[in-house]
């Protein structure tokens, strides 16, 4: 074999071998051990009680678990006030395990990820833990609202109101279809499988009387079609309330009826049309492997599976770990790419000196 | 002396085997990000893999089925505007195509990798992906090409009709590198130029990531720069019936693949207007007058084609004018369009660090201070005149993406090759001959780290690694 040509391979084999090793090395960002990745950040579950913590449960990737990493909004001046968040394993009565406290201080709107870093826990891969978040001063709740991802796809899409709706029984359309019909309102298209109907809330405290959500068909009297009642861990301080129920496989463009009854404290948010609403449409089954490493949220110890709170999780994975990822994600794709990179490379270098070859020699032809 | 022997006359300055080995390089590389580009993850390729697909099963793309006041509620918009769209296409057809590629995105992990959208569980309609989102706007070329394709293999999964399109990608990408090279070899009698030049396009990430992305984009870049390249032809070889035919049928093939190919006139319109050529001295004002109309009546039928479709590229009133043009004064506008310009990933979810961008435009305002120097000064060996039809190519492009008002770096890849040549005559250009080629074993060595970055650091980790849970 010509010996310029193994000496190409060779350089070829470096020069790419550079080229994709140093910004492997250099240029990539850490990969966290879970993440909610949802842009935009839609709801957030209102201000952190101080006496019904907000929690998440997750199944670690890596062991060395050290970090969590919490969006939140500051829905009033921040001040010097602390999160503290409580790592417990397996679930939210599990053996606490590490605490951590963070002062977000004034975060830019619409918030920021929140890191609460700990002592790293060894043995973490393989394992659920499960972190809540309260105020650490007096029982007023915190500034910090905590962003919530719910496990469906947005319908009907109302953004955050400016006029207080009172209870206690509250009446209306679940969307304006005539808006949409006329293509006024022409990304609000009412899905399949209609589940959760989010509203909004200066305050709504479930423990404070009934909280009821019932759905009709338009027209339709009798039974509802779905009855919702909140739990008494449900405390919501300025912030989305989600009333969730089996999803209706058939509410494609089906116009539904509401009624909410309130207790009398609470104050609902709404717009000039109405109600603040947002409805999700979506099912839960039939996904991969990713999604079962959430375990949803948890309000005062009592789990919603249905939703998770805007997260990532940090453990210590070294680069072979990370590498084995990647390699698992992208099997033979990665290998053919490579083999094709690299011989892309060869083919420059050959390029290179067949260009300056020919260019000698017509200047050796040269009289 | 005819076409195929100018051409091969201009390429007599650099031998046969270098065009081979920059075939074959392009060819391999594109291979890379063909491969490594999971599937559904090129922007709007589930629309556009829809559109191909029907009219592979033999539909054509017109004639279809009025929408009417109360449709809606009978399907979601992008499967109406698909019905309305698409001849003969039944409502179950619609459906169960929408539903084939919802399985195969979930299969492939597309809500993964796609930060803002929002949730695969139960999803019916590509509109739980992008609300009201469709390729059946677009000009039908592109998918009567695909189309053709999909027929002849017999594809009727969707994931195979994925990989066939972005094949007809890939040969897109070689052919605009070989554009390129023919370009710049009329440019400058220098072959390192010329290598440079297509290896710039070659190994402009964003744009070799297209060899792996099925869409019309694709396509009209092939037509504009090889526009350019019969432009450039007509101006320095005189006017000819056939030259002048083919410009204009790659006029109209550009217009009816995507309205980004309307920037394909302006070269040819400078081309007949242009009196420098050693025949063009023969026609007179009367006959360049008349090609120049010719040339705005295939612009008018392309408008009145896109008008006809509702295509949404073409702006209905002034102020809708108007308001583009705000918009793309902003300073948002112009970062958005560098960085899916320079590297973007995940349908452009996430991007590079923006210290790449800048890098990139210092290396750019160098090339452009370059050229300004050849422009005024000349260069021995580098013909100002090719440079003026890149500039014009460059011009009218930038202007179609602001009056868009869409800032995606992709749609100023069909003067990619204007570009790269501008490029190169600026960074090379003023160098002496024999300090060119240490200057592109530079460029060179830049493009193959920048290419690095991308691919590995940027494309794999964000397809591969980081994954939203």
């Amino acid at each position: 074999m010509d010996p310029r040509r193994i000496k190409d391979a060779l350089a070829a084999l470096l020069l790419a071998g550079a080229c994709a090793g140093l910004p492997l090395w250099l240029a990539t960002e850490p990969v966290p051990d879970v993440e909610v990745r949802s842009v935009p950040w839609r709801t957030h579950g209102g201000r952190l009680p101080a006496d019904r913590p907000t929690g998440q449960g997750f199944r670690c990737r890596w062991d060395g678990l050290r970090v969590i990493d919490v969006a939140l909004v500051a829905l009033a001046p921040p001040g010097e006030a602390e999160v503290e968040l409580t790592l417990r394993g397996d679930d939210p009565g599990g053996t606490i395990l590490r605490r951590a406290r963070a002062r977000p201080g004034p975060l830019e709107a619409p918030g920021e990820f929140v890191a609460f870093s700990f002592e790293p826990i060894e043995r973490s891969a393989g394992r659920r833990f499960w972190f809540e978040l309260r105020p650490v001063e007096g029982s007023a709740p915190s500034p910090f609202s905590a962003w919530v991802r719910f496990h469906g796809q947005p319908g009907h899409d109302a953004t955050w109101g400016h006029r207080i709706v009172t209870g206690p029984v509250i009446e209306g359309a679940l969307a304006d279809h005539a808006r949409v019909e006329s293509q006024q309102d022409p990304g609000n298209v009412p899905h399949a499988h209609l589940r959760a109907v989010a509203v909004a809330a200066d305050h709504l405290a479930a423990h404070e009387g009934t909280t009821r959500l019932e759905l009709w068909p338009e027209g339709g009297t009798g039974e509802p079609l779905r009855t919702v009642e909140l739990g008494a861990e449900q405390g919501i301080h300025g912030g989305w309330a989600f009333f969730s129920f089996p999803p209706i496989p058939d509410s494609r463009w089906e116009r539904y009826r509401f009624r909410l009854t309130l207790p009398q404290t609470a104050r609902l948010v709404g717009l000039e049309q109405g109600l603040s609403l947002k409805t999700f449409h979506g099912l839960d089954h039939g996904l991969d492997g990713a999604a079962s490493r959430l375990a949803g949220t948890s309000l005062a110890g009592v789990v919603h599976a249905d939703r998770d709170l805007l997260f990532r999780a940090w453990s210590s994975p070294d680069r072979a770990e990370v590498a084995a990822l990647v390699g698992e994600r992208a099997g033979w794709r990665l290998a053919a790419a490579a083999l094709a990179w690299i011989l892309a490379t060869f083919l420059v270098l050959r390029l290179a000196r067949t260009v300056a070859d020919t260019e000698r020699n017509r200047r050796q032809a040269r009289p | 002396m005819t076409e195929a022997a100018a051409v091969s006359g201009a390429r007599a300055g650099v031998s046969r085997r270098v065009w081979r080995l920059v075939m074959l390089a392009a060819l391999v590389h594109g291979l890379a990000y063909l491969v490594l580009l999971p599937p559904w993850m090129g922007e709007d390729e589930p629309w556009h893999v829809e559109y191909a697909g029907h009219v592979g099963q033999g539909h054509l793309p017109w004639g279809g089925e009025e929408m009417r006041f109360g449709d809606r509620e009978l399907m979601s918009l992008s499967q109406l505007q698909m019905r309305r769209k698409v001849e003969g296409l039944e409502a179950e057809e619609i459906l169960r195509t929408q539903w084939a590629l919802l399985d195969s995105m979930r299969e492939h992990d597309f809500w993964a990798r796609v930060d803002w959208a929002a949730w695969p569980g139960g999803a019916q309609s590509l509109d739980q992906v992008v609300e009201a989102h469709t390729a059946a706007h677009q000009p039908p070329l592109y998918y009567l090409l695909g189309g053709a394709l999909l027929y002849v293999a017999g594809a009727t999964d969707v994931e195979a009709r994925m990989w066939l399109l972005r094949i007809l990608s890939l040969v897109a990408y070689v052919a605009v590198v070989a554009a390129t090279f023919a370009l710049a070899e009329r440019t400058c009698r220098d072959p390192w130029v010329a290598v440079a030049c297509a290896l710039l396009v070659a190994w402009w990430p964003m744009h070799a990531r297209q060899a792996g992305v099925a869409n019309n984009d694709v396509l009209v870049k092939v037509l504009t720069s090889w526009t350019l390249l019969v432009a450039v032809d007509l101006a320095r070889e005189g006017i000819t019936a056939r030259r002048m035919v083919k410009a204009l049928a790659l006029c109209a093939a550009a217009l009816a693949t995507k309205t980004t190919g309307a920037a394909a006139l302006a070269p040819v319109a400078l081309a007949c207007a242009w009196r420098g050529g050693r025949r063009a001295t023969g026609w007179s004002a009367r006959h360049r007058t008349l090609l120049v109309g010719a040339t705005l009546a295939v612009a008018a039928a392309g408008v009145a084609l896109w008008a006809g479709t509702d295509n949404p590229a073409v702006p209905r009133t002034m102020e809708n004018v108007r308001m583009r043009l705000e918009t793309a004064a902003s300073p948002e506008f112009r970062w958005e369009f560098a960085r899916t310009f320079v590297g973007a990933f995940n349908w452009y979810a996430r991007d590079l660090p923006s210290s790449v961008a800048g890098a990139l435009g210092a290396v750019g305002a160098l090339a452009g201070l370059g050229l300004c120097a050849v422009l005024v000064r000349g260069r021995e060996g580098v013909d100002r005149r090719t440079l003026a039809f890149c500039i014009v190519t460059v011009v009218a492009q930038a202007a179609l993406v602001v009056l868009r008002g869409v800032a995606a770096g992709r749609y100023l890849m069909p003067a990619l090759p204007a570009l790269a040549v501008l490029a190169c005559a600026g960074l090379l250009g003023p160098l002496p001959e024999r300090r060119r080629p240490l200057a592109v074993a530079l460029l060179g060595g830049g493009l193959l780290v920048f290419d690095g970055l991308v691919l590995w650091a940027g494309l794999v980790w964000n397809q591969y690694a980081l994954w939203g849970a």
